[in-house]
């Protein structure tokens, strides 16, 4: 999962993009309205949090433009001002969610979470697919009752794919979602990285479909 | 009441000036008229004066008259034209009118030798006389001779009471219409001071935001003034706003920092340092929702419509809690205008609607009514609602019932303090529903 962070403050900045890399999120982060929007335009993010008050273009219009121009990954608005006009406005534009500071770096997360589930379509923080299941508040993979242990990689390619069960994902969507940007990205370590979360969890669980991708089928599997 | 009001002050000073005018005017008119008819009167007496002397003549130093006026006024007994012809204070002759009374000349002045006087005297039954007379020295006569002729006062009486009568009716008719004239003076002439009382009236409901309309050159630049005042005001407003959201901009961020940063220190430290920023970031908040506020109530012209205001945090809320599946219905929330700026009132609802949807199961209800001047909002959830001895504690000052549901406790508290600056309420209580109910009362525009 790969989120956007925009905020002008640059400690904070720091705080929040630790904290989603920390919590196994791919981050890039933009210091002002005029790079956010434009990482908005040309990355393809599963979420974006979002400060109001920036310098160059403000918070409002980049959502606006985004918006306007179909891209539709939800996005979760960080802002100092909390009056319900600013709330409404916010939420006009399309926001999905709104967290005014200060705040509790775990609601930040929780919040991120809760937009990428909803906007996948899942209703619940667990992710169920046959026997698997992921809880996306902890990162913690089960095959029936029993835990396994995944890298940090492994996670974020079986998140993805848990987040969008049924569709084929080629290997370049799946790398421009589990690689920031300034990551050195080989196409080799996905095949990598899957061969491994059929060997740890369930040979079938993920299907090639030769030049087109992957896809994960829950229906088949047997419980 | 009256000596405050300018047309009634207008209207009883024309009023008065009218009068008197007119009162002056018709004292003189009168004045002059019984001049000119006594002149008159005067005239015609002396006219009889002249034939009396025609008609006397000396014969042997003794004075006599060839013969009597013809006139039968001086015939007519006691008809009050009379005649009488004295020499030394002896009457030699005088008109048969006079019967057997006479003129008492003795009380009468005498003229000196070509001289005409005129004067009122009383005749032989009491009746006013007007009496013409003049002394003459005839040829031949050595003693100068004095006729005295007198008319009924009652025909200059007749005249006189005749023209007063006119006079005051006609009088009467100018007066009325100088009144008139100038009820339609004022009327007409304040009439843009009426105008602009009652646009000022639209501004004070919150009907207008300015005063429109074209005023006479005299107003004009009250208008304007006025006009720029209330824009300067409106301007205040958003500055403060402004002012207010980047001080909390540049307050909350850094917070925001140093909250986060204590998740690295150890339990103890971490919990001194995030009571003090909760601390600072509520005392923030109040505050500044308190300036905000502050600027905005007693503006003219403020109003805005809670159903209105409703059906946007509506849309608003059904996002923030999208996946908790609540129904917010909103019941008869139409045509409800309220004295207030829409941002305090969305503050006010946005913060009520939004504790309900914390709380509540599935259901959020928001019920409109208006009673007398007053509009009433029902916000309703089916949640679990707050304990009767509990009710007015939570309207305190930040605090919480439960700390299971997120949010600082602030909002009621801050919320109350908006609806008295408007002179509204704001009542807890059991709803139907099984949870809360708000209700919230604020003046109508």
């Amino acid at each position: 999962m790969r989120v956007l962070v925009v905020e002008d403050e640059p400690d904070l900045q720091a705080q929040v993009v630790r904290a989603l890399q920390e919590a196994g999120y791919s981050v890039d982060a933009a210091s002002d309205g005029e790079e956010g929007q434009f990482l908005g335009d040309t990355e393809p993010y599963d979420a974006v949090v979002l400060d109001l008050g920036l310098p160059k273009v403000d918070g409002i219009t980049v959502l606006n433009h985004w918006r306007n121009n179909d891209r539709n990954m939800p996005v979760l608005i960080l802002t100092a001002r909390e009056t319900w006009n600013e709330k409404v406005s916010g939420f006009d534009a399309g926001a999905d969610d709104y967290l005014t500071k200060p705040f509790h770096m775990e609601e930040l997360l929780a919040r991120v979470r809760a937009i990428i589930r909803r906007s996948a379509g899942h209703a619940s923080p667990m992710l169920e697919c046959g026997p698997v299941t992921l809880d996306t508040r902890t990162g913690k993979v089960m095959i029936n009752t029993a835990a396994v242990t995944l890298t940090a990689h492994e996670l974020k390619v079986l998140s993805y794919f848990m987040h969008h069960q049924g569709r084929v994902v080629s290997q370049t969507e799946l790398i421009e979602h589990i690689y920031d940007q300034d990551f050195d990205r080989d196409s080799n370590t996905i095949e990598v990285f899957i061969a491994r979360l059929r060997k740890k969890l369930l040979p079938e669980l993920i299907k090639t479909h030769r030049g087109r991708g992957y896809s994960m089928s829950c229906e088949d599997q047997d419980t | 009441m009256f000596g405050r009001s300018v047309s009634f002050r207008l209207i009883l000073l024309s009023t008065a000036w009218i009068v008197a005018a007119l009162v002056v005017g018709g004292v003189v008119l009168s004045q002059h008229f019984r001049t000119h008819v006594e002149t008159a009167f005067d005239k015609s007496l002396v006219g009889h004066i002249e034939e009396l002397l025609s008609f006397a003549e000396v014969v042997e130093g003794k004075l006599g008259m060839r013969r009597h006026p013809s006139d039968p006024e001086y015939i007519r007994p006691l008809s009050g034209w009379y005649w009488e012809i004295v020499v030394n204070a002896e009457t030699i002759d005088r008109s048969r009118s006079l019967w057997d009374e006479e003129l008492h000349i003795e009380t009468m002045p005498v003229p000196a030798r070509g001289e005409i006087i005129s004067f009122a005297a009383l005749g032989p039954r009491g009746n006013g006389l007007r009496v013409v007379a003049e002394t003459f020295t005839l040829p031949g006569f050595e003693h100068e001779v004095t006729i005295y002729v007198t008319g009924a006062a009652s025909a200059i009486e007749q005249s006189m009471e005749e023209f007063t009568e006119t006079l005051t009716l006609s009088l009467l008719m100018l007066g009325a219409g100088l009144v008139f004239a100038v009820l339609v003076q004022v009327i007409l002439g304040l009439r843009p001071l009426k105008l602009m009382r009652s646009r000022l009236g639209d501004i004070h409901a919150g009907r207008a935001d300015r005063m429109v309309g074209t005023y006479p050159s005299e107003i004009e630049p009250l208008v304007n003034d006025l006009n720029l005042l209330l824009e300067n005001n409106a301007a205040v407003i958003k500055r403060a706003r402004t002012h207010a959201g980047n001080l909390a901009h540049a307050l909350k961020t850094p917070l925001a920092v140093l909250q986060n940063e204590t998740d690295t220190l150890p339990e103890d430290q971490r919990t001194l340092i995030r009571d003090q920023t909760g601390i600072m970031n509520e005392m923030i908040t109040r505050h500044l929702s308190r300036a905000r506020a502050a600027g905005g109530v007693g503006v003219p012209g403020l109003n805005a419509d809670l159903g209105e205001i409703a059906s946007i945090l509506k849309r608003t809320l059904t996002k923030i809690y999208g996946d908790r599946n609540i129904t917010i219905a909103l019941v008869d929330v139409r045509d409800l205008c309220v004295v207030g700026d829409f941002q305090d009132l969305e503050e006010i609802l946005g913060n009520l609607m939004d504790n309900a949807c914390k709380w509540a199961e599935t259901r959020v209800r928001i019920t409109g009514a208006r009673e007398g001047g007053f509009a009433t909002l029902l916000v309703e959830d089916d949640g679990p609602g707050v304990p009767d001895d509990k009710l007015d504690e939570i309207m305190g000052r930040g605090k919480r019932l439960d700390e299971a549901t997120p949010g600082s406790g602030l909002g009621l508290n801050i919320v109350l303090e908006l609806v008295e600056l408007y002179q509204g309420s704001l009542t807890l209580g059991r709803s139907e529903l099984g949870g809360l109910s708000v209700r919230l009362q604020l003046p109508l525009c």
